[in-house]
């Protein structure tokens, strides 16, 4: 079945391809000039920039660490303790309410949700605390190997 | 009969001709997308359960919203999205449908957004706006049994075409002007050593594709990714070598989800209507060129000239 007969046609085509493909440029340049990046755009993910020529590479780890009431504590991955939001918004979501910038102030919904994470973590245990370690430090592409020497910048929230 | 053929109006029918794709495979498309919808919906509904504070939306629309919305808003959005979906299925009002749930997407999209991360999945977010005017119901559908289908348009593609190679182009600018190009820094080892150092989500074969110690492959790595993202915008005039482009993002996509458990999967909506065209159309090289022929042979267009 031809689906198509093939026929020259008016400018209108032309020019809504060129219109279009304005839109396409200026809503990218919109894109990349605004911070942070906003949404709805047209745009695939640039990851950023490359490591150092010495293959060395700064960046800031996240450590977390929730101490119970029994003593013990354990150290989960942010996206285990923050397991109610999406992989990957979860270490982002982390530094916009907890990060080293952010000014660490929990109402009492956040703490109360944190607390039934902790506890749902480690099988029940009343949870006292926990330690969002951020750290800007240094990792070596050739073996992964992080420099943990670097201390930490820890907002506690009291659980 | 040169000035016709050189005109720039000529030249995009041409390139929309080759582009036009198989009404049946374009209508099957819109069957399994509607089915993927239904089968694998993307969760909206945390959203409305997470703490308030931790809601952060992204600059434009969505930042007019000072909270996320209540559980009852996101589960209608839900059902709204499977409705339209059931009603994409069976092609059902397909352009307007189809319309509406590019809308619904993206606006289910911007909300799991405002929580400090963009992800990048609007191709598959903005497919079924193209694809509606690119007319998948044309086969398959109530639409085209009451005959109030449409044909196919390979104009449309031709637009979702440039649409894809921009987007895959945005990626590599931005890679081009912080390092990736350069000799002595090696980009992807350093974000594989990333998900080896933290390693609580990696693909089946990062460990192994980080046991390679060879700068020479990762430099390699680093130039085919900043390739494979950069060229398909300038090839979708030359219809072949934009199809050979988007295999080839196929192969990058597979190794992403390998090493570093990315998973694009349903990106394959998104590149599959380019090789819809009948076979002796794929395999030509030029929009232009491979429509010349059929120029020659159409006698309204001669008539036409």
């Amino acid at each position: 079945m031809q689906d198509l007969e093939l026929k020259p046609r008016t400018g209108f085509r032309v020019w809504g391809l060129i219109g279009f493909c304005g839109f396409l440029v200026a809503q990218g340049l919109v894109s990349f000039v605004v911070e942070p990046e906003p949404y709805p755009t047209v745009r695939m993910p640039g990851f950023g920039s490359a490591p150092q020529a010495d293959g060395t590479w700064a960046y800031t780890a996240l450590d977390v660490r929730i101490h119970y009431e029994d003593g013990s504590s354990i150290s989960p991955h942010i996206s285990e303790l923050l397991s109610g939001i999406r992989f990957s918004s979860a270490k982002a979501s982390a530094n916009f309410l907890l990060g080293p910038e952010a000014s660490g102030e929990v109402d009492p919904e956040t703490r109360q949700w944190l607390h039934e994470r902790a506890a749902n973590l480690n099988d029940g245990a009343e949870p006292s605390s926990v330690q969002f370690c951020w750290r800007k430090t240094t990792i070596d592409i050739a073996d992964a190997s992080v420099d943990t020497s670097v201390p930490c910048n820890t907002t506690e929230v009291v659980l | 009969m040169t000035a016709l053929a050189t005109s720039p109006s000529m030249m995009v029918e041409r390139l929309a001709h080759a582009y036009q794709p198989n009404s049946s495979a374009l209508s099957i498309t819109r069957i399994l997308f509607a089915m993927h919808l239904l089968l694998f919906p993307t969760d909206y509904s945390w959203v409305a359960q997470v703490p308030a504070r931790f809601f952060n939306p992204p600059p434009g629309p969505f930042a007019l919203l000072e909270n996320p919305p209540a559980a009852g808003l996101v589960a209608t959005l839900e059902v709204v999205r499977a409705v339209l979906s059931v009603a994409l299925l069976i092609g059902v009002g397909t352009l307007p449908v189809s319309v509406a749930l590019s809308a619904v997407l993206i606006v289910g999209a911007g909300l799991t957004h405002s929580f400090g991360k963009v992800d990048h999945f609007i191709l598959y977010e903005l497919f079924p706006v193209f694809m509606g005017f690119a007319g998948w119901g044309a086969r398959f559908s109530f639409d085209a049994h009451a005959k109030s289908a449409g044909r196919t348009s390979g104009y449309a593609i031709l637009l979702w075409a440039i649409t894809v190679g921009y987007a895959l182009f945005s990626a590599a600018v931005p890679k081009m002007l912080t390092g990736w190009l350069d000799p002595a820094r090696q980009a992807t080892r350093g974000y594989l050593s990333l998900d080896v150092a933290d390693p609580v989500k990696q693909g089946i074969l990062s460990d192994w594709m980080f046991s390679i110690k060879a700068p020479a492959f990762w430099k390699l790595v680093d130039y085919a990714t900043v390739f494979a993202e950069g060229w398909l915008l300038f090839v979708v005039v030359a219809p072949l070598f934009f199809r050979v482009g988007v295999l080839i993002l196929l192969g990058f996509h597979a190794g992403v989800m390998l090493t570093l458990g990315i998973d694009f999967a349903s990106y394959l909506f998104v590149y599959s209507v380019f090789f819809f065209a009948p076979p002796r159309d794929l395999l030509r090289w030029h929009g232009v060129q491979s429509s010349q022929a059929r120029l020659a042979r159409t006698p309204s267009l001669r008539r036409s000239e």
